[in-house]
């Protein structure tokens, strides 16, 4: 691994406090590590050939075009552009929880979507952003302009988690607002209503929209570090409860995979792509399945 | 049931102690935010009763792990016998527990109402079915004797000393081993306890552990059978009549089958089922296949030897089946004759040098034993010593050799009395052929003066006309100890005056009249009737072979035979051919006896006034005749019994007449202990013969004299054929049948026997079990993931995937 890919990390990046460097190397690392995959070049559609000049990389010769012409020609990729992408971002209360103090699932949520504007922009894609608790609170609409990233990274730097959430209103509220077919990509636990969040879900995938939900879960919400008796409280709702957490640590493990993969399987009927993440997980889980969907949509 | 340390016991209240923790000891729960909480819930409202249920299973587990770890402390001891019993109850026991969690777990799990049904069903028979077991076990069972390991013991220790503990293996006697492994027994018995060494079926407790040992190392081969049942009686009766309360009872032996022939007798397996009990434990120091060649008992042709006769020796070779078999050699040795010997010289007794006089090979290859016979042939007058030994050396010595002493009887004076009559000296001239070097003549007439207890045999010549006098003097003669022979012929008178004259007094039966037959009728001639009799012992055994049929009688006193006064009745050691009745006749009177010929011998050549009565003397061949004569004569001049051959245990006795032995003699033992003995009226008695060999006494009159009796152990003492235990356990009592080979053995069985079995290691074993159980179950209950990021990613890759 080479010293950006470590960026990957979150809490690595979670190091370098501006938002656009941290992007910038989460995006750069991520291509670092694509370089040696077999994801190479499926980003970007190829363009011309244009002469070889010492320099270039000799495995872009075309030799199809040296057998016709005994010329070295190189090929010449240019990226798509009319993929528009919409990142939603939860607000809820339950988005700033973190068990161990170091990356709620909010800061996650805004590192990897800071990353993911880079990369789109990069690519030549309109993006905006879109944030939500029971309505959409701030929105920025999709540009693919370099001037659209500081803009996305100062919204993304002013928000914060404040109270309930309605993931289903803000959901059917984007969906008013987007006229043509785009790319709508879901930062949230799913902790309110989830049945309503589906159809929602479902609703702007009828729509015609592509549409991709990143599960944000804390660490400590998947692995349930906790042992003895404890008081668990819900910031969100107000409720707590006294259990004993040896006793009930594997049920609830199995409880929450059997959430992920109850949503899983939904989204998956509803041709809704669904990533499980959590705040401990690597970035580039979340930037492949961007790239993948933007494959499946060339 | 009992316990080691009953107030362990109250250990088992710590099974309160995790009950207490589980109700009172809960710890306040610790705040944490989680915005999950509504995971935690549907986690709780799904497993809420499962919990609860595992919980006090594990809480049950964990009280029930405290109660049997106290129960174990207490260290549980049952009665050997119903150790099975108890394992049963607590394998019924277990089975109750698991069938209780199969009850539980399908409750919580809201199995089917047949599966809780049946579960349920299935732990409470079971747990009736243990406890209704446990309580009848303890009521009914017999229970452990509740005795501390270090109470003194009564212990008495029998040891076998037959013979066969002789045999060497490994260097070592039965004995050797029988020695160190009581020594050793004694030297682990808990202080204060007393010990009684038994070798024989008397004896007391010795003073101390330090006596008892000391009277252990004179213990010592006996070379008779080990009355081992007897020995058993006496120690359960020293053990019994002693106060301390631990009884036990030792039998060290080689296991052999003749040391228990008296068992029944006895009734040992009886003597055990009364109060209070006593221990038996059989220490087996024998060897599981022994190899032994051995010789049987010595076998003599004839019980009365005379000079110039002959005897056969017969006895058996044999093998133990467990050897391979061979030829082996068998040899007769015979001692010089030594008058200046024995003697002690340098501490050691000096005997005559034998030299080997006959040597035969015995072919056990196939059979596993054989008959071997000598013949000895020439015997000479006085005391001879054989030995017959096996040439091949084995590990059990003492059947190897047997030892034969052959007295040859010395004729002493004799008298011939009757008329003087050509036959008397013809009969005094035969009689002087038979090594007497006295031979003298009475008239009778005479007879009334004469002193015939001077004289060892006396003949009486058809005699004529005896007085009462007379024939109470013969009478008296013959009580005493002399022979006498009486020859019937024509001058004792007719029958009906014999039977009413004073001679019938000394006859055999009635003579009721005289046979007769023509001269030249030879159908009628003497026939032995006992063929092993010692009159026959110039015969060699083949009298069978001697021409009588051609020495014809043709007259001859027909008597019926009757009882003596005294119940005698008399034997017929020769009759008539056809008519079968008694020709020559033994009758035994007091310590004498009196040898009557029915018909004339010897018979003058030159009676002319009747018919001759036979050819018994005038054929030519009349040789048989005369060494049925001389036979009788011998065989009367040895009346007085006197055995030259003995078993060890016996006592010998030998006549001691004063004119012809010493009045003191030294005794030499096989073993070269000597000792002066006295004669008293007129006898020599050799007091308990305890060692296979020759006795031997020495003495002085004008010339040394040396006499002396050949002990041998009897062959069935040395027999090494080994008691199964189901035999013993017929013996004694399947219960009382504890074998062991070594120490470890006997502190095992007798340790089982005193204490009953402990139940710890079973009882830790299903501690163990517990508590493995228990542990399997907390793991799967509280499955420990620790915070952290290994913990989550390993949960979020296994629910990526």
């Amino acid at each position: 691994m080479t010293a950006v890919e470590q960026y990957l990390k979150p809490e690595l990046a979670a190091q370098i406090k501006r938002l656009d460097l941290r992007a910038q190397m989460v995006v750069r690392g991520f291509l670092q590590g694509l370089h040696a995959s077999p994801f190479q070049g499926f980003s970007v559609e190829f363009s011309e050939h244009r002469r070889y000049v010492p320099g270039d990389d000799p495995k872009d010769i075309d030799w199809l075009a040296y057998a016709k012409t005994e010329k070295y020609y190189v090929k010449k990729f240019e990226s798509e552009t009319n993929l528009t992408g919409y990142l939603m971002v939860d607000l809820s209360q339950s988005m700033a929880y973190t068990y161990r103090q170091q990356l709620t699932k909010l800061d996650y949520s805004i590192c990897l979507v800071a990353a993911l504007s880079y990369l789109m922009i990069m690519q030549q894609d309109p993006v905006g952003v879109v944030t939500f608790d029971t309505k959409i609170r701030a929105s920025l609409p999709p540009k693919s302009r370099k001037g659209q990233l500081p803009n996305i990274l100062s919204l993304l730097t002013k928000i914060k988690a404040t109270g309930q959430t309605d993931i289903a209103a803000a959901i059917k509220q984007l969906a008013a607002m987007i006229s043509h077919r785009s790319l709508v990509m879901v930062f949230s636990d799913l902790l309110g209503d989830t049945k309503e969040a589906l159809a929602a879900l479902r609703l702007l995938r009828f729509s015609g929209h592509d549409v991709i939900v990143f599960h944000i879960l804390d660490e400590a919400e998947v692995s349930f570090p906790f042992s003895g008796n404890v008081l668990l409280a819900d910031p969100e709702s107000g409720q707590s409860m006294p259990v004993d957490a040896d006793v009930v640590g594997q049920q609830y493990r199995d409880e929450v995979a059997a959430y992920r993969d109850e949503l899983k399987n939904a989204c998956a009927e509803a041709r809704i792509d669904y990533v499980p993440l959590d705040t401990g997980m690597a970035y580039d889980k979340a930037l492949m399945e961007y790239l993948l969907k933007r494959r499946d949509r060339g | 049931m009992t316990f080691l340390h009953l107030s362990l016991l109250a250990g088992g209240l710590l099974a309160i102690v995790p009950i207490v923790l589980h109700l009172w000891s809960q710890r306040p729960p610790k705040p944490i935010t989680f915005p999950a909480l509504r995971f935690v819930k549907q986690t709780v409202q799904t497993h809420r009763r499962s919990w609860q249920v595992r919980q006090w299973l594990l809480l049950a587990l964990r009280g029930l792990v405290l109660l049997l770890m106290a129960f174990a402390l207490a260290r549980p001891n049952v009665h050997s016998d119903m150790l099975a019993t108890w394992l049963a109850v607590g394998g019924v026991g277990l089975l109750a527990v698991l069938a209780t969690i199969a009850f539980l777990i399908s409750l919580a799990g809201r199995k089917p109402t047949s599966v809780i049904a049946a579960t349920g069903a299935a732990s409470a028979v079971l747990w009736l079915a243990a406890f209704g077991w446990s309580v009848m076990t303890v009521t009914r069972g017999a229970a452990p004797p509740a005795l501390e390991q270090d109470s003194p013991v009564a212990a008495v220790v029998i040891i076998d000393t037959s013979p066969t503990m002789d045999y060497k293996f490994s260097n070592k006697t039965r004995l050797d081993v029988a020695k160190e492994l009581v020594s050793e027994l004694i030297q682990k018995l808990p202080s204060e306890s007393k010990v009684a060494i038994l070798t024989q079926p008397a004896g007391q407790f010795a003073l101390d552990r330090s006596s008892a040992l000391r009277q252990l190392e004179r213990v010592e081969i006996q070379y008779q059978a080990s009355d081992l049942p007897q020995m058993i009686q006496r120690g359960v009766q020293l053990v019994r009549g002693d106060a301390l309360e631990r009884r036990e009872v030792y039998v060290v032996t080689d296991m052999s089958r003749s040391n228990w022939a008296r068992a029944e007798e006895f009734g040992i397996k009886g003597l055990f089922e009364a109060k209070p009990a006593v221990l038996l434990q059989i220490l087996d120091v024998g060897v599981e296949s022994p190899q032994n060649w051995s010789l049987g008992n010595l076998e003599l042709s004839q019980a009365q030897l005379a000079p110039g006769g002959s005897v056969n020796v017969e006895t058996t070779v044999s093998r133990t089946d467990s050897m391979a078999g061979d030829k082996v050699a068998v040899e007769l040795l015979q001692e010089k004759e030594d008058a200046n010997l024995p003697m002690i010289r340098d501490g050691k007794l000096v005997v005559p040098e034998t030299t080997v006089v006959q040597r035969q090979f015995v072919d056990l290859s196939s059979a596993s034993s054989a008959t071997v016979k000598f013949e000895i042939r020439e015997l000479t007058q006085g005391t001879q010593y054989y030995r017959i030994r096996l040439e091949r050396g084995d590990p059990l010595v003492v059947d190897d050799v047997r030892y034969l002493t052959l007295s040859v009887g010395e004729v002493g004076k004799l008298l011939v009395i009757g008329e003087a009559t050509e036959e008397r000296s013809l009969m005094a001239t035969i009689l002087s052929a038979s090594g007497s070097e006295v031979v003298d003549e009475c008239e009778l007439t005479e007879l009334k003066n004469f002193p015939i207890e001077k004289y060892e045999v006396a003949v009486l010549l058809d005699p004529a006309g005896l007085t009462d006098p007379d024939v109470g003097k013969l009478d008296r003669y013959v009580q005493d100890g002399g022979g006498l022979m009486i020859v019937m012929g024509p001058r004792i008178g007719n029958p009906e005056t014999v039977k009413q004259a004073p001679v019938s007094k000394l006859l055999p039966g009635i003579p009721e009249r005289i046979s007769r037959r023509a001269s030249d009728d030879r159908s009628v001639y003497f026939v032995p009737d006992r063929p092993s009799h010692a009159i026959f012992q110039f015969f060699g055994g083949r009298v069978a072979d001697a021409p009588f049929a051609s020495l014809p009688v043709f007259r001859h006193w027909d008597v019926s035979l009757k009882e003596s006064s005294t119940g005698a009745v008399p034997q017929t050691l020769v009759r008539y051919s056809l008519s079968g009745l008694p020709a020559v006749v033994e009758q035994n009177r007091g310590r004498g006896r009196i040898i009557t010929w029915t018909t004339i011998v010897p018979e003058s050549l030159s009676v002319t006034d009747r018919n001759p009565w036979n050819e018994l003397t005038s054929s030519t061949e009349w040789w048989p005749t005369y060494g049925l004569m001389l036979g009788s004569i011998r065989y009367l001049a040895g009346s007085v019994d006197e055995k030259s051959n003995y078993a060890v245990g016996q006592s010998a006795v030998l006549s001691n007449p004063s004119e012809r032995f010493p009045e003191q003699y030294r005794l030499f033992t096989p073993r070269g202990d000597t000792s002066k003995l006295d004669v008293r009226s007129g006898n020599v008695l050799i007091p308990n013969l305890q060692l296979p060999g020759v006795y031997r006494l020495r003495g002085v009159t004008d010339r040394p004299v040396v006499r002396g009796v050949s002990v041998n152990s009897p062959a069935n003492v040395s027999d090494l054929q080994r008691m199964e235990k189901s035999d013993l356990e017929v013996i004694l009592g399947a219960e009382n049948c504890r074998i062991a080979r070594d120490l470890s053995d006997v502190e095992k069985s007798v340790g089982e026997a005193r204490y009953g079995r402990e139940l710890f290691p079973f009882v830790m074993l299903l501690v163990c079990a517990l508590l493995f159980g228990e542990q399997w179950m907390a793991n799967r209950f509280y499955q420990w993931n620790p915070g952290g990021g290994k913990a989550t990613k390993r949960s979020g890759g296994r629910v990526a995937a």
